[in-house]
């Protein structure tokens, strides 16, 4: 089906070359005059779940110095809906100082990822990572992601079987290749002759792009499931799982000024019971394989093939791959795509303490010592962690007799304190130095710049609001900014695409307000609006909805509409 | 028109001799003066002609041999300065440097006169060692008739001061050979020494050669004018070179200070060949002179006189006097002037001088042990040192830099008291771009590429020994030369200390650098030095050497060098099947054909 004549792009090759994803990668494993890796094997190993960076802020300085940039990498490790066990986290947490840059952090995928690991450090940190029952492939690469399961176990026995289904998503479509094992963990060629590698869902070109699943548990939506190729909202009758109503094409990133790219939120395709997920998940992600354009990956991702094919149209090519149709979808709501935070009770008695984590950043840093903070819990922890889809940490399960321990412990370090409703909301993305997409300052930025706003707020006496507030150092979306009430999008150092109207429940995408301002511009409009806004809300009417009511933005039905501007101008 | 002597040369020849001689500059002159009159392989059948005239016969009793055992160039200077002093007299004379000349051949000559340094612990210079060792041999010629002078250059500071020049003059004597001039220890400001050995020695050697007039024809008829080239700089001539580029070449949190430096030259006036190295003069630093005009309570304009410069003492302190670098001989000198228990352990105990002298500067030692300034400046004056110039291996080919030349410097880290070395303070901390050093080239004929482009090389560089060999391959790189090239090179850490890695890396997907291999010392549990890189490589490095590959290593002299060495000889005999001291035997033998050659220091 795909009309577009080009040549497929030359990652295509580079798969298809690869021999099921080993590339050159062990040699240049082995290669110590430099610390990068060969151009094709970057492409490769992100499959593998590392990805190639540099310190940027060291490259100019570098170069003069005749020295190749600071290669480091980035290694993700997938947690299938982003539950560990406080010994794992401990693994985490030593391996952070033994190979990466001292720093744990929790991503919006609810993975860990690592930064600033040296090419001679990736293979024990690979190692310990498997060690500890959690891997690395397939967390980046054309492939299905992380899976994600909405984190609030406040229903303890649903959360629990959705989880699970979560979990098999996440292990039925582990790309097959032995090549992982063989690079990192068993150090050599696994010789036998009989077995080669094959890959049934996937074949050797994998996916034309990244495919991300999330499964969620209504009325939250932490996941913001309508963000993700393919999503399953978990249809709960008389505290029974039922089955999930399917959703598919959501996706978030763009390319600044290519009015052909866009976001998207998902559409519900209808629904399927339990133990059609595994059936629903792989045979989506083939007729993404078969349909996917592999001539341009700006226009490879799922959500493409849904929104130029039609709903219809991958209604009938689900059906015929099933063997039968979908149900119809059932009637849903979400509420809120954040976190609840502090304690909170669970169904069994047990209790659950969400942690603001800034970002999503676990280090210590001067008079911030977050990271022993947690070790020390974790030393005594008898539940499990649970990294949120919003960058936060939940210390799971804690019995009745625990939680004073775990308080005094919160108190001791002082990591409990308050902090404003709307940096409660706030998320961003890694970008600078590390990230070699970044455009602009998000992580190292928004905290900063949530302190102004707190500041606005207080102004005009709406800090009883929280506000979603996320940046993103690019437009590939990995902070979800156009679904936040107000989106930044790094265009440049200091300068960003300012976005306003999104729903605080993550169904309604925002709109393109502003471009390339500077932090001067976005506070005196947000000055400006805030004032309104203090005025003019509706009682309990949320920042997203207000922006559209008085007309700042309009509301976004379909993701073209983002960025009107570009295609008007 | 020259007046030929007639009974040597026929009139013939006399015209025709005159015809090139009009053609000739003045260097070419002294070129061929020297050639006529030493011509040291004698191989070239021009030579052989030369040979066959009277006045050349009787050379085995009437010729001044010179030889010279140098490291750095300075003992090379002193031999070709007594050799053109001695040619002026009228003189027969030879050249000869101790790698071109063996123990035996030493029974055929009558005079010689041998200028020799010593390195590191008591070590001959690289050009000598084998000469060294067979002199040493309980089989070495007797050597009754020969007659001798020694002039040893070293370092009071060490140790083993002009161990190599005492041992040779000991043995030489030994061996039955006489003495025709005490042996003259020359101290790192060994010019005025060995300008007054020369002037000895002149004088005693014409009392050995009388030259008789008809034996003086061909030479002193020759216009001798001066003994340098005019337009290329020198020591006494050094070019003033503008500082382009001042580069820091270690990244961030590296331990390490080092500095890529550029200097703009005139290419006709500063010549060099991958492998030379470039001498800096340098002035001290103002602020440590300052202080020690402070220490000595001076204004700085009180005239004084210094090893023949009479100046005012700031001019002199800043110019002349070597401050940076404390001396045994100074410490002694103290020792004796002043009672104190720590001074006397330090002119006593080489370990105790060292370890003061990696920290502290003069300055440093006479606040510590004279803070009421006993000793006055003019006591101190004739026990300090002269200044001299510092040498940097040349990191920059002239066939690809035409006009500029490229130094790799290491500062090392300011001591406690915030001084850095003479000439790396000078070139990576004072002086700005754009400002201007004083430079001169000293050729280093010892460590040159091979003559035949398809020659495989092996380069063996750690820290700022890779600096030649960034000359080395771009000259390769420029010639477009077919021999494979492999550079070993090492350092603390790979993130920050890989000197020019991008460089290398260039060069390697040119298709220039076939191999390479690095070694940071630091970078894991257990140190790994380019020696044990050579050990993993140790089967290729055999079948290159089986192939007829150059070595050339260049480095820190002290441990480096010895463990390279160590491991070729190691590498030789595991996969040549030889004995241990058949390998030795084997390098030297790779040595003796220059396919293994060292720059270390």
């Amino acid at each position: 089906m795909n009309t577009n004549k080009n040549q497929p792009v030359a990652v295509e090759f580079i798969k298809e070359n690869s021999n099921f994803l080993r590339g050159t990668i062990a040699s240049e494993l082995g290669n110590e005059v430099t610390g990068s890796i060969s151009e094709n094997d970057t492409q490769i190993s992100k499959f593998h779940g590392i990805y190639q960076q540099d310190d940027r802020d060291l490259r100019k300085e570098r170069s003069k110095q005749k020295l190749e940039p600071l290669y480091s990498f980035m290694i993700r490790a997938r947690v299938p809906g982003g539950i560990c066990t406080p010994e794992q986290w401990l693994a985490i947490d030593d391996m952070a100082d033994r190979y990466a840059n001292g720093s744990i952090r929790i991503t919006t995928r609810q993975a860990f990822q690592f930064h600033g690991v040296i090419k001679k450090n990736l293979k024990p940190t690979i190692a310990a990572i498997n060690q500890q029952l959690m891997d690395t492939i397939a967390a980046c690469g054309d492939v299905n992601r992380n899976v994600m399961c909405t984190a609030n176990p406040e229903l303890s026995s649903i959360h629990y079987r959705v989880y699970q289904d979560a979990k098999a998503i996440s292990d039925h479509l582990t790309p097959q290749t032995s090549a992982y094992h063989e690079i990192w963990i068993d150090g050599e060629k696994v010789k036998s002759e009989s077995k080669t590698d094959h890959e049934p869902i996937y074949g050797k070109t994998y996916l034309p792009r990244k495919f991300k699943i999330a499964v969620v548990i209504p009325p939250d939506n932490d996941v913001d499931v309508l963000a993700h190729d393919l999503g399953f909202i978990a249809i709960i009758e008389n505290h029974e799982l039922v089955g999930y109503n399917v959703t598919v094409g959501g996706g978030m990133g763009t390319t600044h000024g290519d009015s052909s790219t866009f976001p998207l939120l998902a559409h519900t395709l209808g629904f399927c019971t339990p133990d059609q997920v595994l059936l629903v998940a792989e045979n989506t992600v083939k007729i993404q394989r078969d349909h996917g354009d592999r001539t341009n990956r700006k226009h490879a991702r799922f959500k493409y093939t849904v929104d130029d094919h039609g709903i219809d149209w991958l209604r009938g090519q689900l059906s015929d791959h099933m063997g039968q149709p979908l149900l119809a979808a059932k009637k849903i709501e979400f509420t809120h795509n954040g976190d609840r935070f502090g304690w909170r009770k669970n169904l069994d008695g047990s209790w659950n303490h969400t942690l603001f984590i800034a970002n999503g950043r676990v280090k210590d840093d001067g008079m911030n010592s977050l990271r022993t903070a947690l070790r020390e819990i974790a030393q005594i922890h008898q539940g499990n962690f649970r990294l949120t889809a919003n960058q936060n940490l939940i210390i799971a399960q804690v019995p009745d007799s625990a939680k004073n321990q775990i308080d005094q412990l919160l108190g001791l370090y002082k990591i409990n304190q308050q902090v404003s409703l709307t940096r409660q909301l706030s998320m961003a993305c890694v970008a600078l130095p590390t990230c070699s997409l970044a455009m602009a300052e998000a992580e190292r930025y928004l905290p900063e710049l949530i302190n102004q706003i707190d500041g606005l707020q207080q102004k005009h006496h709406i800090s009883n609001r929280g506000i979603m507030i996320r940046m993103t150092g690019c437009p590939n979306g990995c902070a979800r900014p156009f679904i936040a009430e107000i989106g930044f999008v790094g265009k440049a150092l200091g300068r960003y695409n300012m976005y306003l109207g999104g729903k605080p429940d993550g169904t309604r995408l925002n709109q393109l307000y502003l471009e390339n301002i500077t932090e001067s511009d976005i506070l005196k409009q947000l000055d400006d609006i805030f004032s309104h806004y203090a005025k003019d809300a509706i009682s309990n009417e949320s920042f997203g909805d207000f922006v559209i009511r008085a007309q700042y933005v309009s509301a976004v039905t379909h993701g073209k509409q983002v960025h009107l501007k570009w295609v008007e101008s | 028109m020259i007046d030929w002597p007639q009974n040597n040369i026929n009139p013939d020849q006399c015209a025709q001799l005159a015809k090139v001689l009009e053609q000739l500059d003045s260097s070419q002159k002294i070129w061929l003066s020297g050639y006529l009159a030493g011509n040291s392989l004698a191989t070239a059948s021009f030579s052989e002609q030369v040979t066959e005239t009277a006045a050349v016969k009787n050379h085995k009793a009437k010729k001044l041999t010179i030889l010279y055992g140098s490291q750095t160039g300075n003992g090379e200077s002193v031999a070709k300065n007594l050799k053109s002093l001695a040619t002026e007299a009228g003189l027969l004379t030879e050249i000869f440097s101790l790698a071109d000349i063996s123990v035996k051949q030493l029974v055929k000559k009558s005079l010689i006169t041998l200028v020799i340094s010593t390195h590191g612990e008591g070590e001959a210079p690289d050009d000598a060692d084998i000469f060294y060792e067979q002199l040493f041999k309980k089989n070495a010629p007797d050597l009754t008739g020969l007659q001798y002078s020694v002039l040893a250059l070293g370092d009071s500071s060490y140790e083993y001061y002009c161990q190599t020049g005492k041992d040779i003059d000991h043995r030489l004597n030994e061996l039955g050979a006489k003495r025709i001039h005490e042996r003259v220890d020359c101290d790192v400001d060994f010019e005025p020494a060995s300008g007054q050995w020369i002037d000895d020695i002149l004088v005693k050697v014409e009392d050995v050669i009388k030259p008789s007039p008809q034996d003086l024809g061909n030479i002193t008829t020759l216009p001798i004018q001066n003994t340098e080239s005019l337009c290329v700089s020198n020591k006494s001539n050094p070019y003033e070179a503008e500082i382009l580029t001042k580069q820091k070449l270690t990244g961030r949190g590296s331990d390490k200070n080092t500095y890529h430096i550029e200097l703009a030259i005139d290419p006709t006036q500063v010549q060099y060949q991958p492998g030379d190295s470039v001498a800096v003069i340098a002035d001290n630093n103002p602020n440590a002179v300052e202080r020690l005009l402070k220490h000595w309570k001076l204004q700085g304009n009180e005239v004084v006189t210094f090893k023949q410069h009479t100046k005012n003492i700031k001019a002199l302190l800043t110019e002349h006097i070597e401050i940076t670098q404390i001396s045994k001989p100074f410490v002694k000198f103290l020792s004796e002037q002043i009672e104190n228990i720590e001074l006397q352990n330090l002119a006593n105990s080489h370990e105790a001088f060292n370890a003061y002298c990696e920290q502290k500067q003069l300055v440093n030692l006479l606040n510590e042990f004279d803070p009421g300034q006993k000793i006055d400046v003019k006591k101190s004056l004739g026990h300090l040192r002269a200044i001299t110039p510092r040498l940097y291996s040349i990191a920059s080919s002239q066939s690809i830099y035409d006009d500029e030349v490229h130094l790799t410097i290491n500062l090392s880290n300011a001591t406690a008291n915030g001084h850095y070395g003479l000439a790396s303070g000078l070139l990576c901390d004072r002086a700005k771009v754009g400002d201007k050093v004083k430079i001169y080239v000293e050729p280093n004929k010892h460590f040159k590429l091979p003559k035949n482009p398809t020659t495989p090389i092996i380069l063996i560089g750690p820290g700022t020994g890779v600096a030649p060999f960034r000359a080395f391959l771009q000259e390769r790189k420029e010639q477009q030369a077919s021999g494979e090239n492999w550079l070993f090179f090492g350092n603390p850490h790979f993130a920050t200390d890989f000197l020019y890695q991008t460089e290398w890396l260039k060069l390697q997907q040119q298709g220039v650098l076939n191999e390479i291999d690095v070694a940071f010392s630091r970078d894991q549990t257990h140190k790994i030095y380019v020696q044990d890189k050579l050990k993993d490589k140790s089967q290729l490095i055999w079948s290159w050497i089986e192939n007829d590959a150059s070595i050339y290593l260049c480095g820190d002299a002290n441990h480096m060098a010895k463990d390279v060495e160590q491991t070729l000889i190691d590498i030789i005999s595991q996969h040549g099947n030889l004995s241990f001291g058949d390998a030795k035997t084997y390098l030297k033998k790779l040595k003796r054909t220059h396919k293994y050659q060292k720059d270390v220091y």
